[in-house]
């Protein structure tokens, strides 16, 4: 299991890696990890916890309103009907890669995670095929009638990340939001 | 560097798929396949034969790809030339997909997107198919 790399063990690991997080904390990877007791667990017994800077505890605070509800609250049927690309998402972290190219990071894993689950709620029955980029990122791609659109998840800024469109031999690219998705696939 | 002949369109050539998820579960390839790395600088690697890609990689792959060299050609589009140049007796390069690291940002936007365009058509012109499979 992830969870059990050493990494994600050291409070200053998981702040060092997870800060940006803040935004974002209703990764439903996250929530559907045993990762996201651990977190509170520490945040409990730690001490250090009164010195973290602003950003950290908002972002830690935002853990809790979270946890408060379930899981089946906040996801409806998303964990169950898309456990599929969502185990291939853990499985990125996991399995060995060509040594040529980069294993997708933490940013990349969570945020593609986000965003399946946005595009989820427009169409639920859509799965989508997963990649990687080789360079740290991941593609999440979906064919949707007669257009091909592929969101690019940036290894480790999401103001890199887009969403691409092919339809015939149109295509082009525009920042990947939550707003853009629903324009898509609403 | 030695000069080779241009290579016949009924050329097959070979490509390695470097990712698992880099093909679908039913056994066709996506188009990361043929992705321009950074390290790949002169073009998309091919190899003459299975033997001769597999001596070359020293690093697992998931599956070889046989590419038709007329139908990569195909892919070209009147703006864009895609050809299959060969650079020593058991490879060839793919050119003419876009190399965008070493471009300013805003046109490594435009240039990802049609490096995306390029690698799908190249399988839209059925120009690979996995042959071998990890």
């Amino acid at each position: 299991m992830i969870y059990n790399r050493t990494n994600f063990v050291d409070t200053s690991q998981i702040l060092n890696n997870y800060v940006i997080y803040q935004e974002n904390a209703a990764s439903p990877l996250i929530l559907q990890s045993k990762f996201s007791q651990k977190i509170i667990e520490k945040r409990l017994s730690s001490k250090r916890s009164l010195v973290y800077h602003k950003p950290i505890n908002n972002w830690l605070n935002s853990f809790d309103t979270i946890i408060n509800k379930s899981i089946e609250d906040l996801f409806g049927d998303f964990l169950t009907k898309w456990e599929e690309p969502l185990s291939q998402l853990k499985v990125f972290l996991e399995d060995e890669v060509n040594s040529s190219l980069e294993r997708p990071t933490i940013h990349s894993v969570f945020t593609a995670s986000l965003y399946m689950f946005y595009v989820y709620q427009c169409q639920p029955n859509l799965h989508p095929e997963l990649a990687l980029s080789g360079d740290g990122g991941i593609y999440v791609e979906w064919q949707l009638n007669d257009k091909f659109i592929s969101i690019q998840i940036d290894r480790e800024t999401s103001e890199k990340d887009r969403v691409y469109i092919e339809e015939g031999d149109q295509y082009g690219s525009t920042k990947l939001t939550k707003d853009s998705l629903k324009g898509i696939f609403g | 560097m030695a000069d080779f002949p241009a290579l016949p369109d009924e050329t097959i050539m070979f490509r390695a798929v470097l990712e698992k998820s880099w093909k679908t579960k039913d056994g066709k390839l996506k188009w990361q396949t043929f992705k321009r790395r950074c390290r790949d600088k002169d073009g998309v690697s091919l190899f003459t034969t299975v033997d001769s890609a597999t001596k070359e990689l020293t690093r697992p792959f998931f599956g070889m790809a046989s590419v038709h060299i007329g139908r990569v050609r195909q892919a070209s589009t009147e703006t864009d030339s895609i050809d299959v140049i060969q650079d020593a007796e058991t490879h060839a390069n793919i050119t003419g997909i876009p190399y965008i690291y070493d471009k300013p940002e805003d046109e490594q936007i435009l240039l990802n997107d049609k490096m995306i365009f390029l690698c799908r058509r190249i399988l839209e012109k059925e120009a690979a198919t996995l042959l071998l499979d990890d």
